[in-house]
């Protein structure tokens, strides 16, 4: 919201004082950026991670928790990816001091710090997730099990989306 | 390669790996096995690039927008004002529920948004007009389909992103295809019942001038926000982000307005404005990181000579991709089958002569489809549950006429392109 407030502003300064007091285009491009990937592990652990189940969905329960543990390995396995390309690249900008090509020239180290960072706990949480997915099945609680790295059912989700709705019409 | 590609692509996908990972696998496999020089250090700047894309900023904007609007209320009064102006026709509620949701596509970027928010307005209607609930059921499936097609577009975003074309442009392109397909849904609707009257529901009250101007008031909170989301585009006052940052504005004063804007409303909007973001943000990463690699180890090079290479007329190619999609969009979630296929389906386009902006359309028309053929149609099942009740066939069996109009469509785009790109030379002059 912030973003659509500061972008409104420079909008509306731009067409009728032909200037850009907040710099929104900068400003919203990184925050974006920052927000995305803190709000990644958040994402992972509401099960909003996107797979195709329609294979899923036909494959005996054994095979379907093997699956689901390799999809919890691969979110960590992303994670770590996109973590390590983007801290190589904070590292070289840090070193060269590197600045954002704008009036603002902010050091661009800082800001990508923290969108490393969010892809670094992605991968950090995906990897607990999957510790914790195959512990209870170690132990048999394949249910809880399934609650933590199942595929989210489309339907579910719609009626779910379809209820919030209706509660709020 | 090509052969590596599309083995490695499906193959992970189906066997229910989240997409995001199965296009970063993918890419890294292509680096390996292909690569003559290493691509890998250039992705940090890649990815940097992508995240901080002001285009894809209008994402969470557009989500947000409709996520207040769907706390809004304005849907309703919106749908029981079209319905005093479009009810004389045979065929009644049912051309109300493709009005209002063609109406409300042009303020909702995403197509679930529209069935469910018309679904849960139009639902209790159907029983007590005495409508047959197949055609009912369907209109709102297909209707809700228009929010992708008609500007804003979430999806049209995305693809001009992917595909590195204006989204300025395709939103301009949209335009007339989307208000062509609302005419041939309504179209089908008005033979249907014009051959069998008893589906289109019991003849309600007459409505007068006066009744009909009086509900206008309704139609301009929908009218209001479409010039701000797209009229400023149109305009040269916006880029689509502007325009979409405009939107989350102007709903909010919408929804201040109506006395519904409440901190429950925008709580709720904010996480799942998150949620879908972030989930959709992190396909969009790697699918940008997979066009990369593909470009340079030369794949894209190799797709484009493989298709210019063949001996059949590019309509052939054109209709045999829309075969594809027509079965592809039967087994995967639509928003992760535009992603994950923009980067190999756009070479082999360009390197036919189509242009990628009237591609985008005929695309867009292709993932309205996959909405609505089952066994994964994510606005079926969004009818569905807003039903409650009754066979999940009458919703896939009501869809049917509706989907036979989207393949007319593609027709006609292919025999006529310019009704996707008359109106953006129109208007660039």
């Amino acid at each position: 919201m912030l973003t659509a407030l500061l972008v409104t502003g420079d909008v509306i300064a731009r067409n009728v004082f032909r200037d850009s007091p907040f710099h929104s285009f900068e400003f919203g491009s990184l925050l974006f950026a920052m927000a995305v990937a803190l709000g990644l592990p958040y994402a992972l652990l509401s099960g909003a991670n996107v797979r195709i189940d329609f294979l899923h969905r036909h494959v005996p329960p054994a095979v379907r928790r093997w699956l689901d543990f390799l999809a919890l390995l691969s979110v960590a396995w992303l994670g770590g990816l996109l973590g390590w390309f983007s801290t190589r690249l904070v590292l070289i900008n840090a070193s060269r001091n590197v600045r954002s090509g704008s009036d603002l020239n902010l050091p661009l180290a800082w800001p990508q710090s923290v969108w490393a960072a969010g892809f670094v706990i992605l991968g950090i949480t995906a990897l607990i997730l999957a510790w914790r997915h195959a512990t209870l099945l170690v132990q048999g609680r394949t249910e809880e099990a399934d609650r933590i790295a199942g595929v989210q059912d489309e339907a579910a989700e719609a009626i779910s989306d379809a209820a919030s709705i209706g509660r709020s019409a | 390669m090509i052969a590596v590609l599309v083995i490695l692509l499906f193959g992970l996908l189906a066997l229910g790996l989240p997409v995001a990972a199965v296009l970063g696998i993918v890419t890294l496999s292509l680096d390996q096995l292909f690569s003559v020089f290493p691509v890998l250090p250039a992705m940090g700047e890649l990815l940097w690039g992508g995240s901080t894309n002001f285009t894809l900023v209008a994402v969470p904007l557009f989500i947000l927008t409709g996520e207040i609007l769907l706390g809004s209320g304005i849907a309703q009064r919106m749908f029981s004002a079209l319905d005093k102006w479009v009810r004389w026709i045979p065929g009644g509620l049912l051309h109300t529920n493709i009005t209002s949701c063609a109406l409300f596509s042009a303020t909702s970027g995403s197509s679930v948004a529209s069935a469910a928010t018309i679904g849960t307005v139009a639902m209790p209607q159907m029983k007590e007009g005495g409508y047959h609930p197949r055609l009912f059921l369907g209109s709102i499936a297909a209707g809700g389909t228009l929010g992708i097609l008609i500007p804003p577009s979430i999806n049209m975003i995305l693809y001009g992103v992917l595909a590195e074309v204006s989204i300025g442009r395709l939103y301009i392109a949209g335009l007339i295809p989307g208000l062509l397909l609302a005419g041939l849904f309504s179209l089908v609707i008005l033979i249907i019942c014009s051959i069998r009257p008893d589906l289109g529901g019991k003849r309600s009250v007459p409505v007068t001038w006066c009744e009909r101007a009086r509900s206008l008031p309704a139609l301009l909170p929908p009218l209001l926000l479409f010039l701000l989301m797209v009229g400023s585009i149109y305009l040269g006052l916006a880029t689509p982000t502007e325009a979409a940052a405009l939107g989350v504005v102007g709903a909010l004063a919408l929804a201040a307005a109506v006395r519904s804007l409440t901190w429950s409303l925008l709580t709720v909007a904010f996480e799942r404005t998150i949620k879908t973001t972030c989930m959709v943000m992190l396909i969009v990463l790697t699918a940008i990181l997979l066009n990369f690699a593909m470009v340079a180890i030369g794949v894209s090079g190799q797709i484009k000579s493989l298709v210019t290479g063949l001996d059949i007329s590019p309509v052939m190619v054109m209709a045999m991709i829309i075969a594809v999609y027509l079965v592809l969009g039967c087994f995967m979630e639509t928003l992760s089958l535009m992603i994950a296929t923009t980067p190999i389906v756009v070479p082999i386009v360009t390197s036919l002569g189509y242009d990628p902006i009237w591609f985008g359309v005929l695309f867009m028309v292709l993932i309205e489809a996959a909405l609505i053929t089952p066994p994964i149609g994510v606005n079926l099942f969004v009818v569905q549950s807003v039903r409650g009740n009754g066979p999940f066939s009458d919703v896939t069996i009501g869809a049917i006429p509706f989907l036979v109009m989207m393949i007319l469509l593609m027709g006609l785009l292919i025999a006529v392109p310019g009704l996707a790109l008359w109106l953006p030379e129109f208007v660039r002059g």
